[in-house]
């Protein structure tokens, strides 16, 4: 369960300029992340500014396959594009992805 | 003189029984040998009484507990606005003029304390809204958005994942 709630911004930063995520403008934003070339998890963030709501902020915490704490290192800071990469490799070689 | 009342516990009907569960009690309060009323009220004097509380917690140790009970009391409260009801809901319809369902999907209402997802979780779908009505319309959207992206793109960029959703989806979904 998320201890810190984002804003919708600070998540659609970390996600666009570390995932390279090319959101496009719908009823929400969506964006693929592409793994190897291939599109891999499907990202849908709210519109607007302020705090991302906790239900939500869980969904995309489990549409990007993290835990809480990755998942903050990742918006946060500390983690970067290919540090998510590996991981989401890692799902792969063991076919969870 | 002070007097306690003893809950009388249902399931010990009969008076015998009752003023040994009572004696327990007393017992347990260091109170043994006081007279019992076949009420259930137990009469104490202060002096009585003083070793209830003593032997618990000394007053400055008291306030640090209540501080501590209110800060656990804090954390549940703010726990329990993270924890939704579920519950399961049944789609029969994507409301669209171009799309028809095959046949129903099941789909999970999670409701929090100020908004409520529906969500097709094999599909890794979400949708928001205030109501589970307005979250449910949303899911649909989301799902025909899903087909319609997936649709269009090369089967060789798609992942492993994403394969099996348009797989799912074709299988469920029909043009009108």
């Amino acid at each position: 369960m998320s201890k810190s709630l984002f804003d919708k911004r600070r998540i659609y930063e970390a996600l666009k300029n570390k995932l390279k995520i090319d959101f496009r403008d719908s009823r929400e934003l969506v964006g693929w992340y592409y793994l190897d070339g291939k599109k891999t998890n499907r990202f849908t963030i709210p519109k607007g500014r302020g705090t991302i709501t906790p239900g939500y902020q869980k969904a995309i915490e489990k549409k990007s396959r993290l835990n809480n704490e990755d998942f903050e290192r990742l918006i946060i800071c500390p983690m970067g594009g290919p540090e998510y990469d590996d991981k989401m490799r890692e799902l792969v070689r063991n076919r969870l992805l | 003189m002070t007097t306690i009342k003893c809950n009388k516990p249902l399931n010990l009907p009969e008076e015998a029984e009752w003023d040994s569960y009572t004696a327990k009690v007393a017992s347990s309060y260091g109170a043994i040998g006081l007279p019992v009323e076949s009420s259930g009220w137990l009469r104490l004097t202060q002096a009585q009484l003083t070793p209830i509380g003593k032997g618990f917690f000394e007053e400055s140790e008291l306030s640090s507990k209540i501080s501590d009970l209110l800060k656990a009391i804090r954390e549940l409260l703010l726990a329990l606005r993270e924890t939704p009801t579920l519950a399961n809901v049944c789609l029969r319809d994507l409301g669209s003029e171009k799309y028809r369902l095959k046949e129903k999907i099941e789909i999970i209402i999670e409701e929090y304390h100020e908004e409520t997802i529906a969500k097709w979780p094999e599909l890794e779908l979400f949708g928001y809204g205030i109501s589970p009505s307005e979250a449910i319309m949303n899911l649909k959207n989301e799902i025909i958005d899903l087909y319609e992206d997936l649709s269009s793109t090369k089967k060789e960029e798609l992942g492993k994942l994403p394969k099996m959703w348009l797989s799912i989806l074709k299988k469920i979904i029909i043009k009108k």
